[in-house]
């Protein structure tokens, strides 16, 4: 009899954990996205270490105050000062930065993390 | 002959209605570079030229130059400008006047010296601005003159891609002069497609036209800040904006024109080869300054892209004779010709960008490549009913559009254009499909998709609304006496 109420018993645990598992997956962001909202990315120079901010406001959906194109990939502005194009990698972290030249375009590369932080 | 007139009576009805506005813009400075930065720095911090100058200040309170302008830079770019020149007048003028029958030789010279005469004076008034100056459109530039003393001693900029390059430390008249013999060289190219049967009157009235309308619009979206340069497209010295662009109108303009006579299609033996190797010589060697030239300075990069355009010139011709040995069964002096011809085309796009082991691998596309579209394409009975009377098409367009791809495969990151310091360090590179982005192939075939069908339907609509006034081709009559018929000259004195 102990056996026979023993395997409902571990079913049912085993079965409201699972649930539990995949509502918290569901609701917890993919861990390949590091950045899914940042406030502020701070990015770094692999080559030189020089490191710099950039503020994102996914309300108003701009980067340093310029109109940018948030998704869940991949966030992407034009510097429409000096006319720079910047492409955010979400997943890889990693940032380019197209600027036009007299030979077309030429590339930049950094890498980005969120901090919390703004200001 | 009344038609031609009436153009012409057009094209300077609307020059003199230029003029006004061109004097009350003439004392324009060039536009300043960059605006101050934002989210990064500038990208790379200019070359110091200014203590030099100081330096040499005398005690009477003069000095040689501005502080902007750094000697070597500025001898180098004029220097490079003036190899290209040379393969202008008189590299490509002794070439076809070498390479075409006896009796086209003076036509076919005069041609390339009057094209590069005439861009020249279309350049310098309204055709730089449309490809350097100031954004009109998102591929075209204000049409403005670059012809004032404060244009031309002004520190030399290109507004539109100021950003991406560091300021420039030579002055307008350098940089305008410098691009207008890659202008020049791009209609002289295209020439190569209708020796032997275009009308000169045609050819005086189409080269202002092709450049202004078609020139500019490739040179501004790709050279000028355009919308290919901001989207990341990438052209070192010209594969699309002059060859693949030289090549497709060249094919276009043959179609349209129409073939030469049939006795001259069947047989048209070159009249001087020696001279063809003269200016084949001169050709290459002046690539140096065609790709060396671009990178605006005489830095490190300069110098990777004048021994890739040499290492990849090489291996064409090298690989361009093995072909037709292989075909043919015997090497052929202007099968090398030509196979010198598409490496140097092949690397123009690349020869910055790619390290020398991509300078190979395009060295030997390039002989393989444009060589099957030359003698098996060009020759089949679909391609062969236009008239392409020296190939451009092969050796310029192919080879100039599978450089561009071949950039979006090969290009090394490590190849630094420019070195960058704080945030932009280590400098502007481009990343090929080999190092992991294969978007810029991507970038790389959607240029060359707009060069192609700017240039193909720009050539065609140009002729077509040109031939409702003037004769594109010659009569039958003048085809057959040629050269003597249509200059009272010869190349070759009868006594």
């Amino acid at each position: 009899m102990p056996i026979s109420l023993q395997i409902p018993t571990v079913t049912a645990v085993t079965a409201g954990l699972s649930i539990a598992a995949i509502v918290l997956a569901m609701a917890a962001p993919p861990s390949s996205d590091p950045v899914a909202d940042p406030t502020r990315l701070r990015c770094t120079n692999p080559a030189s270490g020089t490191t710099w901010d950039v503020a994102i406001d996914p309300v108003k959906r701009t980067a340093d105050s310029f109109p940018a194109e948030i998704t869940a990939r991949s966030i992407e502005w034009r510097d429409l000062a000096r006319g720079g194009r910047y492409e955010f990698d979400r997943a890889s972290g990693e940032l380019t930065v197209v600027y036009a030249s007299s030979m077309g375009g030429t590339f930049l590369k950094d890498q980005c993390r969120a901090v919390s932080a703004v200001g | 002959m009344t038609r031609a007139r009436a153009l012409m009576g057009i094209v300077l009805i609307v020059v003199l209605n230029l003029l006004p506005w061109m004097a009350a813009s003439a004392q324009n400075q060039p536009a300043t570079g960059t605006a101050p930065a934002t989210t990064t720095p500038a990208p790379t911090a200019p070359a110091a030229a200014a203590p030099a100058a100081a330096a040499a200040a005398p005690a009477g309170g003069w000095v040689a130059a501005p502080p902007w302008l750094n000697s070597g830079n500025n001898a180098w770019q004029l220097a490079a400008a003036t190899f290209v020149a040379l393969q202008s007048i008189p590299g490509l003028m002794i070439l076809y006047a070498g390479l075409v029958k006896k009796k086209w030789a003076i036509n076919s010279a005069f041609m390339v010296m009057y094209a590069f005469a005439s861009v020249l004076v279309v350049w310098v008034l309204w055709a730089y601005n449309m490809s350097f100056g100031p954004k009109w459109f998102p591929f075209l530039g204000q049409p403005g003159p670059a012809t004032s003393a404060g244009f031309e001693l002004g520190q030399a900029t290109v507004p539109e891609a100021a950003s991406g390059m560091p300021d420039l430390t030579f002055p307008m008249a350098t940089m305008t002069y410098f691009q207008f013999v890659f202008a020049a060289i791009t209609v002289i190219i295209l020439g190569g497609s209708v020796l032997g049967r275009m009308s000169f009157k045609a050819w005086v009235i189409f080269v202002p036209l092709w450049m202004t309308f078609i020139y500019t619009i490739g040179a501004f979206s790709i050279w000028g800040g355009g919308w290919l340069a901001a989207a990341g497209a990438v052209d070192f010295s010209g594969g699309y904006v002059i060859h693949l662009a030289a090549g497709v109108s060249g094919f276009v303009a043959a179609s349209v024109v129409g073939p030469r006579l049939q006795a001259d299609r069947d047989h048209f033996p070159p009249n001087n080869l020696l001279i063809a190797l003269t200016g084949a010589g001169i050709l290459w060697l002046g690539w140096n300054g065609f790709n060396g030239g671009d990178p605006y300075f005489a830095n490190a990069n300069a110098g990777g892209a004048v021994l890739n355009t040499n290492i990849a010139t090489a291996v064409a011709l090298m690989t361009w004779t093995a072909m037709d040995s292989m075909a043919y069964g015997r090497p052929s002096i202007v099968g090398a010709i030509n196979g010198m011809i598409a490496g140097l085309v092949g690397i123009t796009p690349a020869a910055g960008y790619v390290n020398g082991w991509g300078a190979i691998i395009i060295g030997l596309c390039a002989g393989i490549i444009p060589w099957f579209s030359m003698n098996k394409l060009q020759k089949s009975a679909l391609l062969s009913k236009v008239d392409d009377t020296l190939g451009v098409l092969s050796t310029h367009g192919v080879a100039g559009l599978m450089g561009g791809l071949l950039t979006g495969v090969l290009a090394d990151p490590n190849m630094l254009v420019y070195i960058g310091t704080g945030s932009n360090a280590p400098g502007a590179s481009t990343t090929g499909w080999f190092y992991g982005n294969f978007k810029q192939f991507l970038l790389q075939a959607e240029a060359a998709g707009f060069i192609i069908v700017l240039n193909a339907i720009g050539t065609y609509v140009i002729l077509k609304v040109m031939s409702f006034f003037v004769s594109l081709r010659m009569v039958d009559a003048t085809l057959q006496a040629g050269d003597n018929a249509v200059h009272g000259e010869e190349a070759y004195s009868p006594v």
